[in-house]
């Protein structure tokens, strides 16, 4: 390593002194040392630009390896390396000589270390048989009798397992060279000596929890691969096969085919590459279309908003859809608003926790509702000047809020604190006054909507009950507590509004509770299906413009696609790099519904350009992909992995 | 789009890496870097639509950039030393001088990052992604501050070294 790359790697790395500062600075002040750190800057952008275009598929598929890095690259000087300049013949030798008998005895200790640390006994060929390739964090070999810190390159014994700890921790073990397991955080799996019946024989592991990805090369011929989950068995049906198990999204076939074989029921079903295991309240296996991809950044907030146990942002269309506008919970952030397409970057203005774009009906400029400090700011969406403050105590801030569908109110909730009440503020948008407030819930509102009609307002709270009020009298006509107890995280109407959907979830989205979706008949006041998928709370709701797609997002990090008719999932999304349990995914869905927004923890908001087809009746989203990438989104949010 | 300002597009999409690099390098900070490289696109496009005359488009970039790197460090009161602007002039001297080529060697670079080995992978995401600090991988990884610079500095060398032969090799025989 020469001493200008030692010094911009330490003047990247911030640990630069004032001296080696002074030393940077006179090495660049010659023409080559310009060149060296031009490219040197090129070279750390295009690492940048890489890490972003590999971040979706990254938390899938490993990248395929193929490029040495060679030990003696930025090595000082060796006495080998510096012989063949300077030392004579003899000397050479003298060096190779000392250099091979340094290695032989190396070889040695290894050979002796080796048979030290491996079992005595030869494996059977047939046996599952794992080496650790890489650890990250907290990872531990595991056996029945022992936790012990696993390092990298160690052997693992048929019936010892691995296991990572922590969030943040992830193992690689290669198993017979056909095989690779990548595990995720909080991840435990064994080797297994268990004897195959001669058709499933073949490699074996057993997941006891946690996300695992397993990768099994044609090197494993007809065999197959084996792995056994707390729901089920998986095995692997192609040569070249690709599966990852996880708590946020269940089996998903990456690769090839799977057979799976559901524990509890007995049932088997083939999930092919690009599907996913559903299965319906009753018990029935399915499978369903899985998306994934990196999806077109439309904006990265500095910060992210998302906690366990709050809505992180809030999206919204204009009506005309070619707007789109975004907040978090972010205090340095500001509201964004601008095309959803196209090159023209979104505007920023001060406002947060909400957004709301009024609808179509409202005479004059389309206007844009966002939350600050306790008041609710109303900008004009074209010029972005604001026309109006609404006033309101900064003690109960804005929560959500919704423009009436006929545009002449704006309904605002407040109180998002455990123990302060919930009420509903609802605006008239003509003369700027508040026209009634509504009071009755126990805990801050956490979600607003309009019926289509304007006549009905549905708001969730934390006090786990949702109310329907008559927007003409403000009286309540009818108060439901979710069962179980649940918060209803996001309303939303059907566009016919019989239906009001209701996403629900524990108030602690780390808590592994599944959130269902309730789609509520408005006529009788009962709960006409329950859709059941999402594995975490369900936070964010919306309807296809003809009311037969429902699309959620949950604090699980998937978004997924039901069919209203059939209460069964047809798709799901996984296009964020994502926590589960520590975020509320957005999703919200243009009026044409040709473009999909979603917005997560990874800090950023993503469109995705929907195409659909008609299937009974009714329309189904058919594709979910990044429409082109503006030129200058460098980057997504890089931060945790999936 | 104005085809003015489609060239511009262009130009800023083929010489933006160095640039973004130069942008991180002064700030050490991702999210920040990518505002300023965004906002540097916005004044392009908008001095542009003005109707500006901009004959040198990158170092018109450069300049920007410079600037906001400037208020970025007022506005921060960083407390470490990152750079100066004399340092700061410096380095916009060498990319002025060395411009990013179009001559696709940002593709030869991708696609040999992608063929990284895990481990160096790995090194690299600690380092730019999650911008950790050479001590703060070397405590993750267990290893000496020392060999993890080296290991970088390596990772880094392998890239341009398998750069420059597949672009040896797709050079057209004489």
């Amino acid at each position: 390593m020469t001493r200008l790359e030692e010094l911009l790697l330490l003047w990247q790395d911030q640990t630069l002194t004032e001296d080696q500062l002074a030393e940077l600075k006179r090495l660049l002040a010659s023409d080559s040392g310009r060149a060296k750190v031009a490219e040197d800057l090129f070279l750390t952008g295009v690492l940048l630009e890489s890490l972003q275009a590999q971040g979706a598929s990254r938390a899938l598929l490993a990248g395929r390896e193929g490029l040495a890095v060679p030990e003696e690259a930025c090595a000082p000087p060796t006495l080998a390396t510096r012989s063949v300049f300077g030392i004579g013949a003899m000397q050479r030798w003298r060096v190779i000589g000392l250099t091979s008998t340094a290695a032989a005895v190396l070889l040695i200790l290894g050979t002796i270390l080796w048979f030290r640390t491996s079992p005595t006994e030869p494996l059977p060929a047939a046996t599952a048989f794992a080496q650790v390739e890489q650890v990250q964090g907290e990872t531990f070999v595991v056996s029945k009798e022992n936790k012990l810190p696993v390092q990298e390159g160690q052997v693992l014994t048929p019936g010892e397992g691995i296991a990572t700890q922590g969030v943040d921790s992830e193992a690689v073990v290669q198993m017979e060279n056909s095989v690779r397991l990548k595990l995720g955080g909080d991840t435990t799996v064994f080797t297994t000596t268990e004897t195959e019946a001669p058709r499933a024989a073949g490699a074996k592991v057993v997941l006891e929890q946690g996300d695992l990805l397993v990768e099994v090369t044609r090197s494993l011929k007809r065999k197959r691969m084996t792995v056994e989950t707390p729901i089920g068995v998986a095995v692997t049906e192609s040569e070249d096969a690709a599966l990852h198990i996880s708590d946020a999204a269940g089996v998903v076939v990456v690769r090839g085919e799977i057979n799976f074989t559901h524990r509890p029921t007995g049932q088997s079903i083939r999930v092919k590459a690009g599907q996913y295991l559903a299965g319906t309240q009753q018990g029935e296996l399915y499978t369903s279309q899985f998306f994934s991809g990196p999806g077109q950044v439309w904006t990265t907030f500095p910060r992210s908003g998302v906690g366990v146990n709050s809505l992180g942002y809030s999206l919204a269309f204009s009506a005309d859809g070619e707007t789109l506008a975004a907040a978090t919970r972010a205090s340095e952030s500001g509201v964004r608003f601008g095309p959803v397409d196209g090159e023209e970057y979104p505007q920023e203005r001060p406002g947060r926790l909400c957004v709301g774009l009024s609808p179509a009906s409202m005479p004059g400029a389309a206007i844009l509702a966002t939350a600050d400090q306790g008041n609710v700011l109303l900008y004009e969406l074209a010029t972005g000047k604001q026309l109006a403050a609404l006033k309101g105590d900064r003690r109960s801030p804005p929560t959500c809020l919704a423009f009436s569908p006929d545009g002449k109110t704006l309904a605002v909730g407040r109180g998002n604190l455990r123990d302060a009440a919930g009420v509903v503020e609802v605006w008239q948008l003509d003369t700027g006054t508040l026209r009634a407030t509504y009071r009755g819930h126990a805990g801050g509102v956490t979600a607003l909507a309009f019926s289509p009609d304007s006549k009905l307002l549905a708001t969730g709270s934390l006090d786990k009950t949702v109310v329907l009020w008559d927007t003409a009298t403000g009286q309540e006509r009818t108060r439901s507590l979710m069962v179980p107890a649940l918060v209803a995280w996001s309303l939303a109407f059907a566009p016919d509004g019989n239906t009001l959907a209701i996403a629900t979830g524990p108030d602690d989205f780390r808590l592994r509770q599944p959130g269902d979706i309730k789609l509520w008949d408005v006529a009788t006041e009962t709960v006409r299906a329950t859709l059941r998928g999402h594995r975490r709370a369900a936070t964010s709701i919306v309807f296809s413009p003809d009311g037969k797609s429902l699309i959620s997002g949950s604090a699980d990090t998937t978004v997924r696609f039901w069919d209203t008719g059939t209460s069964r999932e047809y798709g799901m999304l996984k296009g964020h790099q994502a926590a589960p349990g520590f975020e509320a995914l957005a999703v919200t869905l243009s009026p044409d519904g040709k473009r999909l927004a979603t917005a997560s923890f990874d800090r950023t908001v993503k469109v995705w350009k929907t195409t659909w087809t008609q299937i009974d009746g009714g329309s189904r989203i058919l594709t979910a992909q990044a429409a082109q990438n503006m030129p200058w989104r460098y980057s997504g949010a890089l931060l945790t992995k999936q | 789009m104005p085809d003015r300002i489609k060239a511009l597009s262009t130009r800023f999409m083929a010489e933006r890496h160095a640039l973004m690099g130069f942008i991180y390098s002064m700030i050490h900070d991702l999210a920040g870097a990518e505002d300023i490289l965004q906002e540097v696109w916005i004044r392009l496009a908008e001095a542009a639509e003005r109707g500006e005359a901009i004959a040198e488009p990158g170092k018109w970039c450069r300049g920007v950039a410079k600037n906001l790197i400037l208020h970025y460090w007022r506005d921060k009161r960083t407390t470490k030393v990152i750079a100066d602007s004399e340092l700061l002039d410096l380095v916009e001297q060498a990319l002025n001088e060395h411009p990013e080529a179009a001559d696709g060697r940002r593709q030869a670079l991708m696609e040999c990052i992608d063929r990284l080995p895990e481990k160096s992978k790995r090194l690299v995401q600690m380092k730019y992604e999650q911008g950790l600090s050479f001590a703060g991988m070397a405590e993750q990884l267990q290893r000496s501050l020392d060999s993890l610079k080296m290991a970088l500095c390596r990772v880094r060398q392998a890239l341009l070294e398998c750069a420059e032969e597949k672009l040896r090799l797709a050079e057209p025989n004489p």
